[in-house]
């Protein structure tokens, strides 16, 4: 049984995608097939998903203290892989998440990445495959 | 006798974010025997061929990773004397007394260079395997299809800075020996960034990777009786959504076949089978920069770049 949909905006960039309300913000972010989205331990303890929700409700699951403070998470600071939304949210990206973004729209400008690439044979969802150097 | 000093990884205390939901993963999805909990509310558990109380023990906290990790040593002659040994070394040493650990005796502990607790203890509760000690049957019917079941918390992999003098800590004072590593770059003059040691004749009984942050854990290890085992706990993961890091695959370093993934906290597990029987007497191996790719997964001779990054 799937939820509700709802549209996130991730704010670095514009991009927004959907997002049903039974799955993680992280699952519906690999979608976007940015290079390199953080997916690390999907459960909440690795800390490299971390993004901050400037505005909307959504409901979220336990997060490592080494990687969002009591005060961040009052703040909307949480881990994508931790949260699930009840309405449209607006989210932007921090720390590795950051670094991944800042990265894509690097590429996108160099003409590299134009829109969701489906991986294949990576172990990672929503990682895009490396050209061979 | 052949095996005396530390024999082999005893125990594992491991921080989890939701006990209640842990405790049904290892229990039912990774396929551990549950063993007890205690009065501070840990629950402990033991794989199922392995003879002592408990190897992994899970703590509610509010972020991931590992407490501590316990060695077993022979006797309590050879604790006193390690202990000793240790404390010529520089660490500074501290008794934990018995039955703080569920049917535990005495733990030394001390802080390894790399930031981690680690310990030595002789005495730890025989419950068996279940097969009794005559006549035994080759696996046990109650646990040894549950879940994955492996049959031994194997080993684990430990991330933090100043591997070296923990290498010189295993192998002067523990009387572990080197058996393959890792080396960075020749302009940085291949110094030692992953070291795999034993005191058996398995290829490692603890492992370290050079990292900034210290006491961090990169894996706790499961041994699977072969690889058809290991892809039987891939189907497992894949029933139960387990987030996958790598594999199946094989290691070229120290041969293992292998599965990694995490558990409900984000502290990574392996499943693994093979490797081969270094000896003492035997010369260690060394992967070069330019070789890891294949060491870390030798069919794609890729380095995953979660692999290498993610700890708790």
């Amino acid at each position: 049984m799937s939820g509700l949909s709802h549209l996130i905006t991730l704010l670095d960039t514009g991009e927004q995608f959907l997002c049903r309300s039974d799955e993680a913000v992280l699952v519906g972010m690999a979608r976007l097939g940015m290079k390199g989205v953080p997916v690390g331990c999907r459960s909440g303890g690795c800390g490299v998903c971390k993004i901050q929700i400037i505005r909307g409700s959504y409901r979220k699951r336990v997060m490592s203290r080494d990687h969002v403070s009591q005060g961040e998470e009052a703040d909307g600071f949480a881990l994508a892989c931790r949260v699930f939304p009840d309405s449209e949210l607006q989210i932007r990206a921090i720390e590795h998440m950051e670094t991944a973004v800042a990265r894509t729209k690097a590429w996108q400008r160099r003409g590299h990445v134009s829109g969701p690439v489906v991986s294949l044979g990576s172990a990672t969802a929503g990682e895009c495959p490396t050209p061979k150097q | 006798m052949a095996m005396t000093g530390v024999l082999r990884p005893g125990h594992a205390q491991l921080r989890v974010l939701d006990l209640e939901e842990s405790r049904k993963f290892y229990r039912d999805v990774i396929g551990l025997v549950e063993m007890g909990s205690d009065s501070q509310g840990r629950v402990y558990f033991k794989c199922w061929d392995e003879r002592d109380h408990h190897s992994v023990v899970l703590r509610q906290a509010d972020k991931a990773g590992i407490d501590f990790v316990g060695y077993k040593v022979l006797d309590q002659a050879t604790l006193d004397d390690l202990e000793r040994k240790v404390r010529q070394f520089g660490l500074e040493t501290e008794r934990i007394p018995a039955g703080d650990l569920l049917e535990t005796g005495e733990r030394v502990r001390f802080q390894l260079p790399t930031g981690h607790l680690f310990e030595l203890y002789a005495e730890k509760t025989y419950v068996g395997n279940g097969l009794g000690e005559t006549n035994p049957p080759p696996w046990n019917p109650e646990h040894a299809d549950r879940g994955m079941a492996p049959s031994r918390w194997d080993h684990c992999l430990l991330y933090g800075p100043n591997i070296a003098a923990n290498k010189k800590l295993f192998t002067e004072v523990l009387g572990f020996y080197l058996v393959e590593r890792v080396v960075g770059p020749k302009e940085a003059g291949e110094p030692d960034v992953a070291i795999f040691m034993s005191c058996s004749i398995k290829t490692h009984d603890i492992a370290f990777v050079e990292y900034p942050e210290p006491g961090k854990l990169h894996h706790l290890s499961y041994r699977m009786q072969s690889w058809e085992r290991v892809l039987r706990a891939g189907d497992i993961m894949g029933m139960n959504d387990v987030p996958i890091d790598i594999g199946p695959t094989r290691h070229g370093t120290t041969r293992g076949e292998t599965i990694y993934a995490w558990d409900p906290s984000g502290n990574r597990f392996e499943t693994f089978a093979g490797g081969y029987e270094p000896y003492p007497d035997g010369r260690t191996i060394t992967w070069t920069q330019d070789g890891f790719g294949h060491g870390l997964d030798f069919p794609q001779g890729k380095l995953h770049e979660s692999f290498l990054t993610i700890v708790t």
